[in-house]
């Protein structure tokens, strides 16, 4: 079967079915940078493509059981002494954390602020990261039918993961902080300095660009959510001060923090709405 | 290379899949483009009658699972259906070694495509990726030979 075979007729429809379908990849290109009228297409396409992902799900869920059932008694009662030492030490922690909080409260009261908003939890497992290095990306288990939005803050043990920036019925997509095109507004408690915070495409690291050396910065100093801009969350880990030095190439100093998180061991995580 | 018959739906479910399955970061840098790869094999080795409505498909599944602007990635699968179509004659003539070599030009065809599309709508990617061509066209060659082999074996069976 070759093109010699099937003749100018054949040779034509090829030549034309590829320019009409090149036609209609630029539209559908267009239509989804200038609007969100593919949504309602994505999102039916991505209900179709769930399945796999509950496949890979199951497959991680039976090879856990699997593990865990033959995981040695000591080994057990070794992992709930460590859970209940660790239970304890929060539990201790959350007391000092109310007593703060119900300050907090009544200092707000006195000065008539506007009550803060009541942030919803919801929790969520990771099924997919990104392949590609130079976007820093993952896939979670819920969607708009658990409440999901758009712009949702991520957070996990180690602070903030990232935000939703697409969602359908059942799963979201969310772009890390670590991404090079994320960016993210953070302050420095101990001082109260704003400043902007830049994925740069390593897994760990953050750079802080436009910092002059002046500053009262620390090496260890933890940077968290300023909350500007409304799209994330205030008071909430973003990274740790590991380089604050002046820089030979321009009046900025050269400020780099590390995240709380492995990109690669990220599991389980929250969504704040 | 085409009586093995196989259902380009199952190449594509199966292709789905594996696209799908989370890898650790060190190792994505030696898995292929799956989609792609089974694209390729299953025009080279199954009955594909609509080589542009499975490259349509396959960019638009793509582009839902990447994340990126539905669109882009139908333009790559469409370019490229067009591209195996005009060399439909050279691909299923060539020996081995030739083989591999326009298999490897198509791949690095891809990504190129990908960068220029990538850059023009400001998908992050940053540079192009020269190694996945050729970590391409290494598991095509792994695969096929697999493909082979049972075409081999379902001759010699039949005979």
């Amino acid at each position: 079967m070759s093109l010699d075979h099937i003749g100018n007729h054949k040779r034509l429809n090829v030549s034309f079915k590829f320019f009409s379908l090149c036609v209609v990849s630029l539209f559908l290109i267009y239509l989804d940078l200038s609007g969100n009228i593919t949504s309602y297409a994505r999102r039916a396409i991505a209900l179709s493509v769930y399945p796999l992902y509950s496949i890979y799900n199951f497959s991680i869920d039976t090879s856990q059981q699997v593990s865990f059932y033959f995981l040695e008694r000591g080994d057990l009662y070794e992992q709930i002494n460590q859970i209940q030492a660790e239970n304890d030490e929060l539990n201790i922690r959350l007391q000092t954390l109310e007593s703060f909080e119900n300050e907090n409260q009544r200092l707000r009261d006195l000065l008539n602020v506007i009550p803060r908003e009541e942030i919803n939890f919801l929790a969520s497992t990771v099924i997919d990261s990104s392949m590609n290095p130079f976007e820093h990306r993952i896939v979670i288990q819920s969607g708009s039918r658990q409440g999901v939005a758009m712009g949702s803050t991520v957070i996990s043990a180690g602070g903030v993961v990232g935000q939703v920036f697409s969602t359908t019925d059942l799963i979201s997509q969310v772009i890390l902080i670590t991404d090079p095109d994320h960016a993210i507004p953070v302050i420095l408690p101990r001082t109260g300095f704003r400043t902007i915070a830049y994925g740069i495409g390593n897994e760990t690291e953050l750079s802080l660009p436009f910092v002059t050396p002046d500053q009262d910065i620390e090496i260890g100093d933890r940077f968290v959510t300023s909350g500007l801009g409304n799209t994330f969350i205030p008071n909430f880990f973003v990274g740790e001060v590991i380089e604050f030095s002046e820089s030979q190439e321009g009046p900025f100093a050269n400020l780099r923090i590390r995240v709380g998180f492995e990109v690669n061991k990220v599991n389980e995580v929250l969504v704040l709405n | 290379m085409r009586e093995l018959k196989l259902h380009p739906f199952l190449l594509f479910s199966v292709s789905l899949l594996l696209e799908t399955f989370p890898i650790p970061r060190f190792l994505s840098f030696y898995f292929p483009s799956w989609v792609l790869l089974f694209f390729i094999i299953a025009f080279l080795y199954s009955t594909l009658s609509s080589v542009f409505l499975y490259g349509f498909m396959a960019g638009l599944f793509l582009d839902v699972i990447l994340g990126t602007n539905i669109g882009s990635n139908i333009l790559i699968f469409v370019t490229i259906a067009f591209i195996l179509m005009k060399w439909i004659r050279v691909i299923l003539q060539s020996p081995g070694v030739q083989l591999y070599l326009i298999i490897l030009i198509i791949f690095s065809l891809y990504e190129v495509l990908n960068f220029i599309l990538s850059g023009f709508i400001q998908i992050s990617l940053s540079q192009i990726n020269i190694i996945q061509p050729v970590v391409n066209t290494l598991w095509f060659i792994m695969i096929s030979s697999i493909f082979d082999f049972l075409r081999i074996y379902k001759k010699s069976y039949e005979s």
